[in-house]
């Protein structure tokens, strides 16, 4: 019993250590990561926004994009011409 | 006549013990929880239908050459659901919050201290002459301090699988009721005035950061701890599949159908866990006592860490977050900011609050990791 607490005493003592030593690396990690976003500010940041805004658009069906939609009305306007006349 | 008497007997209404049915009104107060009222119904409604399946005399679910025995033997004894399931929170997760303002990383940290020092009380409830928790077992019992399912699951299975279904069922009810066993702790350990504070807004993180972040995360778990490998390596798989932003269909499939069809499966594995013989003992008293122990030294823990920090720093930190440190995402981070707003209603802790929330989710995965690498077999 005593032994137990003892071994269960030094699992508090090392398990929180480790926690903490590895979270502060972490941290250390991530400031890293930063710092290094900062030095080589990536020309990523224009077209990072552009391929998320795009499967949006491919999934959505129903919308259609503007130059298709010209195209189709382009379309029709000459094909209502040549059939009205 | 005698044709009657093996029908009789064919009919499940003279095998049934007394035990068999206590246990299946346990399976149905699960469903009752989950069903109406909505506590955690994805979790606790297979496991409390595994429940009922697994004690039906004579159907033989969880034995051998059951259904449900398979189940558990293919995913849960060997680890596999609760790192799928693992895999799939890493592509629901945005670390976002957590990379902007890394400092909260020491709360996730703080709010592990309930798993250890519940570690000791097991041992100490050693004391009671009816209680005998091995190092393991009390390790198995701990991690739901972690207020994590997954990794109480895959960590219990590891350590004392024949209290699994007691610390499963233990760990998703005490997530189910963090906005009740937070609060008081949260409000006994601040004043009004730290309630209040407001917290600076989170800068703008990049797409190449978030893309770094679970690879460095990686990087370290498998220098420093490779224990926690299977955990965290799958965590961090499943958020990298979100971020990179080139396979979508494998991060929605991760993060729904995939995560879906698991859930399913660890439900009704857990809940065959719930056999008389295994379920109906002292044990399960402590585990539920040792639980809500563990979460409340959890979120204390966290709280007192968060004021320590503000008192440092030169930016307010609203010691509240720091009782998301235990994981429950997006649970306790919820109940932070509906417990801020009631000190201030214009002071939204949400953002900040997920910070600690997801280092609460890599903390626990590190605590589980190194009471493996401590305790395992």
């Amino acid at each position: 019993m005593a032994e137990q607490l003892m071994e269960a005493g030094v699992l508090l003592a090392v398990g929180m250590s480790v926690v903490f030593a590895f979270l502060t690396l972490l941290i250390a990690g991530i400031h890293l990561i930063a710092w290094f976003e900062r030095a080589f500010p990536s020309p990523i940041e224009t077209p990072s926004t552009r391929p998320r805004q795009e499967p949006k658009q491919k999934n959505d069906i129903t919308e259609v994009s503007p130059q298709i939609a010209a195209a189709i009305s382009a379309a029709v306007s000459t094909h209502r011409k040549s059939t009205s006349k | 006549m005698e044709k009657l008497l093996i029908l009789w007997e064919s009919t499940a209404i003279p095998h049934f013990e007394i035990k068999q049915i206590i246990m299946m009104l346990v399976g149905f107060a699960l469903l009752y929880l989950a069903i109406v009222r909505k506590f955690e119904p994805l979790l606790l409604l297979p496991i409390g239908f595994g429940a009922l399946l697994t004690n039906i005399p004579l159907a033989g679910f969880s034995e051998a050459g059951g259904l449900l025995h398979y189940i558990y033997y293919i995913g849960v004894d060997t680890g596999v659901f609760p790192l799928l399931i693992f895999m799939g929170v890493g592509a629901m997760t945005d670390f976002s919050a957590l990379i902007a303002n890394p400092r909260m990383l020491l709360l996730g940290a703080a709010a592990q201290f309930g798993i250890f020092a519940t570690l000791f009380g097991a041992i100490l409830l050693n004391g009671l002459s009816f209680f005998d928790f091995s190092l393991q077992d009390a390790s198995a019992i701990a991690i739901i301090g972690g207020a994590d399912g997954p990794t109480a699951i895959f960590l219990a299975s590891k350590l004392a699988p024949e209290l699994l279904g007691a610390i499963a069922v233990a760990a998703y009810s005490y997530m189910a009721l963090v906005p009740i066993i937070q609060p008081p702790i949260m409000k006994a350990l601040t004043t009004a005035e730290e309630r209040k504070l407001p917290m600076a807004q989170l800068r703008v993180v990049s797409k190449k950061e978030k893309i770094l972040f679970p690879l460095a995360v990686l990087l370290m778990t498998l220098i420093f701890l490779p224990s926690a490998t299977p955990l965290v390596g799958m965590f961090c798989f499943g958020n990298l599949l979100k971020e990179c932003g080139v396979v979508d269909r494998l991060s929605n499939t991760a993060q729904n159908e995939l995560i879906n069809i698991v859930t399913i499966f660890l439900g009704l594995a857990v809940g065959s866990k719930l056999s008389a013989d295994a379920f109906l003992t002292a044990e399960t008293l402590g585990i539920l006592a040792l639980g809500a122990v563990a979460f409340s030294i959890g979120t204390a823990a966290g709280v007192m860490m968060a004021k320590l920090m503000n008192k440092l720093s030169k930016d307010n930190i609203n010691p509240l977050i720091g009782a998301a440190g235990v994981s429950a995402v997006p649970m306790a981070a919820r109940v932070v900011n509906k417990v801020g707003l009631e000190s201030n209603p214009h002071n939204f802790l949400l953002m900040h609050a997920m910070g600690p929330n997801v280092a609460g989710v890599l903390g626990s995965a590190v605590a589980a990791g190194i009471l493996l690498a401590l305790v395992g077999p």
